[in-house]
């Protein structure tokens, strides 16, 4: 069971509860009834989305950092003794993909929205949740320490 | 974000309009035979995303295509976005038994390339085509 799993199943209930009333709204010709529990559902998406995405994050930073501790790798001028703290979540994620990689690429996207989301961004996108949730339990595999002996969870 | 104008934005929205109009189509054709069934475009959306706000291009109003079995709606094809977070686009389809997430995954100028996530199992997903639609309305 990967740690996403709980959220996920919490998730589509909550989102499923919701729609069942939107959908009743939307029969009915409800037009404010409907638009509030679409907002609901949109809020849902975003709460959860951070949740989860902050349990990639979590795993990154620790990733990232059992690996400068063994001193395998650097990352221009962050030199493997730097404390974690001075460190941007860019910076612990470029330790794990190469920048140019498509993984890198789609981290730093959800990381955008995590920071508009959790900001209060005027412009946050709506979210393809299931989609996004297949990509966090795959990304939550690959972007790890290579020579790890030690599972994390 | 380089190369993004409010031309660039326009031909996005009106690229998104033809692609929803593709899946309508192919919506209605796929139920066309189907007894008691009917298909209905009387109500909208309002697309106005935030690239669209900060790119000056007017809020759009998109279709929402709703399926009648019987005289009895029994789903509602609904645009959610454009840009999406995780995918090309989003649609939810509305029914009694939940909502069907449509993603597409294809990129921009592709052939779209939707995305089925079910209400009773979100971790499985499968392509888009006549026989769900065909499926899903005989069911309901």
């Amino acid at each position: 069971m990967s740690v996403f799993d709980e959220l996920e199943s919490q998730y589509n209930e909550i989102d499923n509860w919701f729609e069942s009333s939107e959908f009743e709204a939307h029969k009915r010709g409800f037009v404010t009834e409907e638009s509030r529990y679409q907002q609901k559902r949109k809020i849902n998406d975003q709460a959860y989305f951070l949740f989860m995405f902050t349990r990639l994050e979590d795993h990154i930073k620790r990733e990232s950092k059992k690996l400068r501790e063994r001193n395998q790798k650097t990352l221009g001028d962050i030199s493997p003794n730097q404390p974690q703290k001075k460190m941007y979540f860019r910076d612990h994620l470029a330790l794990l993909t190469e920048k140019n990689e498509s993984d890198y690429e789609l981290v730093c996207d959800y990381y955008d929205e995590r920071n508009s989301l959790a900001h209060g961004g005027n412009f946050t996108k709506p979210i393809a949740v299931p989609d996004v949730v297949l990509e966090l339990k795959r990304l939550y595999e690959v972007l790890k320490d290579e020579h790890n002996d030690n599972p994390v969870d | 974000m380089t190369g993004i104008d409010k031309s660039y934005i326009e031909r996005r929205v009106k690229e998104w309009k033809k692609r929803l109009e593709s899946l309508y189509a192919l919506v209605e054709k796929s139920l066309a035979d189907l007894n008691g069934v009917r298909c209905e475009k009387k109500q909208h959306v309002t697309m106005y995303e935030g690239l669209m706000q900060s790119n000056d291009v007017s809020p759009k109003k998109l279709p929402v295509l709703d399926i009648y079995k019987n005289k009895m709606m029994v789903a509602s094809f609904k645009p959610i976005g454009l840009w999406v977070v995780g995918a090309n686009g989003r649609i939810d389809i509305l029914t009694e038994n939940g909502a069907y997430i449509l993603v597409d995954k294809a990129d921009y100028g592709q052939e779209p390339e939707w995305n089925v996530f079910p209400p009773q199992n979100r971790q499985s997903r499968f392509l888009l085509d006549s026989s769900f639609i065909r499926e899903l309305i005989e069911k309901a």
